[in-house]
């Protein structure tokens, strides 16, 4: 359904010189600095996929998502949505597209939110029945419908983020760009907005392209992952695929009946072994990371303390989602 | 077609609300853009008090003129009034959501707001050419009417591409740089006759910037009537629309070399 | 006592600087003055064709009275009220709320730095102007013009907080700043010298309203037109609207911690 084919985008910017002369220089001189945002990136993703699109800080996350939005125009390379090209221009594409970006409101500042919602309507030319049926289920999942008269400056940040992925979604586009939407959402608030979107994929087979920095939202919803930094693309591939590739350490917890045994067991684990990544999670858990290939230094640790009456329980768990692409980033990994 | 008026209608309305959701501040805004319109006719007056003539041109004439100036500019700020807020919108980002969006961007600059204090300056405008011209005791024909609305529409429209080519600066700098100001001074003396500059600008004025149509060319319809004037009204015809077409070009061509904030 | 001082000197060079941020604007800015400039000429020498001296000013006069006009409005054309009505809108309330000398004071030296900005960018072209125009100015007349100026400049800044302040209950600032604009853009002088006013109101335009002080009178005092006693009485008028207005906003404000 996309088809992104060795795009790159470079920025050019004035370099600013500190203090008063260095202002005034900048008036006159102009040096610019050129940074590559984003790499020679190509992927193709299927429809009725849901995608997560994570990397650090500046690894052209939103770049690529504005470039997919037909917000930005790529310097070199292709996108297609649906066979035909994006660009600033095509209409068509953007009917199919809905778009939310966490830290901006799509919403108008200082009428009601029923206005914005009545203006989409125009814009995207939804229907009356085709509007009841998505608004109905939009509001099952985010319950908005009390906060149609009251004006958006009003809201707060989590009800703005809420009737910004309800506007975003209102003509129920074939494809939603989510760029950090669950900023400023409360736990509920949250699981009902993951489990609408899983939904909304599921039945009406559509495409969701989610970028956060929020791992949980992640894990909960992506079926597919890609992961850049530095404006290259280095890992594209199934959630389970990457767990089960790139995942090198295992985290052993030791939970303790006592704030004392817990104290006395760090510091009977750090004398007597070197080199372990040890760490206290509360005053009555610790957590070990170890390599994986280190099963029997953890079954040697296990047996020092599985006769310990103070031992409350122990737990051997995979590393999270969130700290294996940190290792990826890390640059310990390339896409193969 | 019927979605460009359902949208005109939707965009219309939520500005309508605005301004009743701010209807003090609209209330006192509004009184000094018909004080500043206004008080154009006053400085020509006080003027005249010490003059019998501007370049051969009677007060009236120059009522005339400002009558027309009144109009062609508060027909382009209606419609463009906006396009200044353009810097506005790059730096807060609205301006990527705005390019979500499947309407033309051109438009949808222009319906986002709507300068309702230049309705009020279209009025007065139209008060003062109606005044100047029935002091001045010229019966004007149905068809000289016509043509003078038709070459105040030109003029507008030349405005219009003017700052449409304005604007696109703030694209290629990311907001960071336009002329607005400095056009802004340069169209806001067409509200005196162009017989004040000398051969050279006045020759730019009217055949290749032709701004004439503006203000001056009104006037001398309304005083002359439009026998000596076909000829250039058709040459206006052709390089204005052609201008247009440019400044629509430059903008989205403008708007495919726009980068973006970095986030 | 240094360091106190410091405290707000610092703002003014915050005002200074943010101007010097972006050449474009500044460019745009220039363009625009210089635009003026010319046009002004064209019109004001075609006013003068067929007369030699209208209200006491050959053309020369005339000209350097618009030049310095436009220049010395350019000095005010920053924003002010609608940041400070921002701040009153938003959080920021609590820094006023807390800290009212500071936070007038601040916004005061901020102020400074910008008009200080313009100052230093207008000042080349408006000297290229008044050399062409072969402009002389009696020495001791400048010492009284920059008292003259700064005291408008005083009752510009504590009349623009005034109005920040009012925003409050516009909800918007865009009204009350257009309201500003236009007011003073007409009874400062700006647009036409306030002696072209009809006889009858320039006594209370002139002598009495406090805008003309903000423009007109600096000019009259740089072109030798105003003897030592009206000097001083326009002083003494710009303070006593000073001081009226601090009264009026302190009123207001004591208001705005009501609500």
């Amino acid at each position: 359904m996309i088809k992104v084919d060795g795009v790159s985008k470079i920025y050019t910017s004035k370099i600013h010189k500190p203090g008063i002369s260095g202002y005034v220089k900048n008036i006159f001189s102009s040096e610019y600095s050129k940074k590559i945002a984003v790499d020679n990136v190509s992927f193709e993703i299927e429809k009725g996929t849901i995608c997560g699109y994570v990397g650090p800080n500046g690894s052209g996350k939103s770049t690529t998502i504005k470039m997919l939005c037909g917000v930005l125009n790529p310097d070199c390379g292709e996108i297609f949505f649906n066979d035909e090209k994006v660009s600033i221009n095509n209409k068509k594409f953007k009917k199919e597209i809905g778009v939310v970006f966490g830290h901006r409101s799509n919403l108008w500042n200082d009428l009601p939110t029923i206005e914005s919602i009545n203006l989409f309507k125009a814009i995207y030319e939804i229907n009356e029945t085709e509007f009841k049926r998505n608004f109905e289920f939009i509001n099952s999942y985010l319950e908005i419908s009390g906060l149609l008269n009251t004006s958006v400056r009003k809201l707060s940040l989590g009800q703005r983020v809420k009737c910004d992925i309800a506007v975003a979604m209102l003509h129920f586009p074939d494809c939603l760009f989510l760029d950090e939407p669950t900023i400023g959402l409360d736990s509920d608030v949250r699981q009902n907005v993951i489990k609408m979107l899983t939904e909304y994929n599921k039945a009406y087979n559509k495409t969701i392209i989610i970028t956060s920095h929020n791992f949980y939202d992640i894990e909960d919803l992506c079926k597919r992952i890609m992961i850049i930094n530095k404006g290259k693309l280095i890992v594209n591939d199934d959630i389970g695929v990457i767990k089960s590739k790139h995942i090198k350490f295992r985290i052993l917890s030791l939970k303790f009946k006592s704030k004392e045994e817990t104290s006395s067991s760090i510091r009977y684990i750090s004398d007597n072994y070197n080199d372990l990544d040890l760490y206290s999670v509360n005053d009555f858990e610790i957590g070990i990371k170890f390599k994986i290939e280190d099963i029997k230094l953890t079954n040697q640790i296990i047996n020092q303390f599985i006769n310990n009456p103070l031992l409350e329980s122990f737990e051997v768990k995979n590393e999270s989602l969130e700290s294996i692409i940190q290792n990826i980033t890390k640059g310990e990994i390339l896409l193969d | 077609m019927v979605k460009f008026f359902s949208l005109f209608r939707c965009f219309l309305s939520m500005n309508i609300k605005k301004i009743l959701e701010y209807r003090m501040d609209f209330i006192i805004g509004i009184i000094p853009s018909i004080i500043s319109s206004l008080f154009g006719l006053i400085f020509i007056s006080l003027i005249f008090e010490n003059i019998q003539s501007l370049t051969g041109l009677s007060y009236y004439n120059c009522q005339m003129i400002y009558g027309f100036f009144l109009l062609s500019s508060s027909l382009e700020r209606i419609l463009c009034g906006n396009f200044q807020q353009l810097r506005g919108y790059i730096f807060n980002g609205t301006l990527d959501l705005i390019f979500t969006r499947p309407i033309n961007l051109l438009l949808h600059l222009m319906f986002l707001n709507f300068n309702e204090e230049y309705f009020i300056q279209f009025i007065i405008g139209i008060g003062v050419v109606i005044h100047s011209v029935t002091s001045s005791g010229l019966q004007l024909s149905i068809l000289t009417l016509c043509l003078i609305a038709y070459v105040s529409i030109l003029g507008a429209l030349l405005l219009i591409s003017i700052t449409i080519i304005t604007s696109s600066l703030y694209f290629i700098s990311d907001g960071t740089f336009s002329l607005f100001n400095a056009v802004n001074n340069l169209t806001t003396y067409l509200k005196y006759p162009i017989t004040i500059f000398g051969k050279t600008i006045r020759f730019f004025l009217t055949w290749v910037l032709p701004l004439s149509a503006v203000s001056f060319l009104p006037m001398q319809l309304a005083s002359e009537g439009f026998n000596n004037h076909l000829l250039y009204i058709i040459y206006l015809t052709i390089i204005i629309v052609a201008l247009l077409m440019l400044s629509v070009k430059i903008f989205f061509y403008g708007a495919k070399k726009y980068q973006s904030t970095g986030n | 006592m240094i360091k106190s001082f410091y405290k707000y000197i610092i703002w003014i060079k915050m005002g200074f600087l943010s101007q010097l941020n972006y050449r474009g604007i500044i460019i745009d800015r220039l363009l625009g003055f210089l635009f003026q400039f010319v046009l002004m000429f064209f019109f004001w020498k075609a006013v003068y064709i067929d007369v030699s001296i209208i209200n006491g000013r050959t053309f020369e006069e005339m000209f350097v009275y618009m030049l310095l006009s436009v220049s010395i409005s350019a000095l005010y054309l920053y924003p002010t009220i609608s940041f400070i009505s921002m701040d009153v809108k938003s959080g920021n309330i609590t820094n006023i709320l807390l800290k009212p000398i500071d936070y007038q004071l601040q916004f005061l030296n901020k102020q400074f730095g910008i008009a200080l900005f313009m100052f230093i960018i207008l000042a080349p072209i408006v000297t290229l102007f008044l050399i062409i125009m072969q402009t002389h100015f009696v020495g001791i007349n400048f010492a009284f013009f920059f008292v003259s100026l700064f005291g408008g400049f005083l009752f510009n800044a504590v009349f623009n907080f005034l109005l920040g302040i009012l925003c409050f209950w516009t909800e918007n600032s865009w009204g009350i700043a257009s309201f500003k604009i236009v007011l003073v853009e007409i009874l400062s002088g700006t647009l036409i010298p306030l002696d072209f006013f009809p006889v009858h109101l320039q006594a209370f335009a002139i002598k009495i309203m406090p805008f003309s002080k903000i423009v007109y009178y600096p000019i009259l005092i740089l072109q030798g037109k105003l003897n030592i006693k009206e000097i001083l009485i326009s002083y003494t008028n710009a303070a006593v609207w000073i001081i009226l207005i601090i009264i009026l906003s302190s009123y207001f404000y004591i208001n705005l911690l009501k609500v």
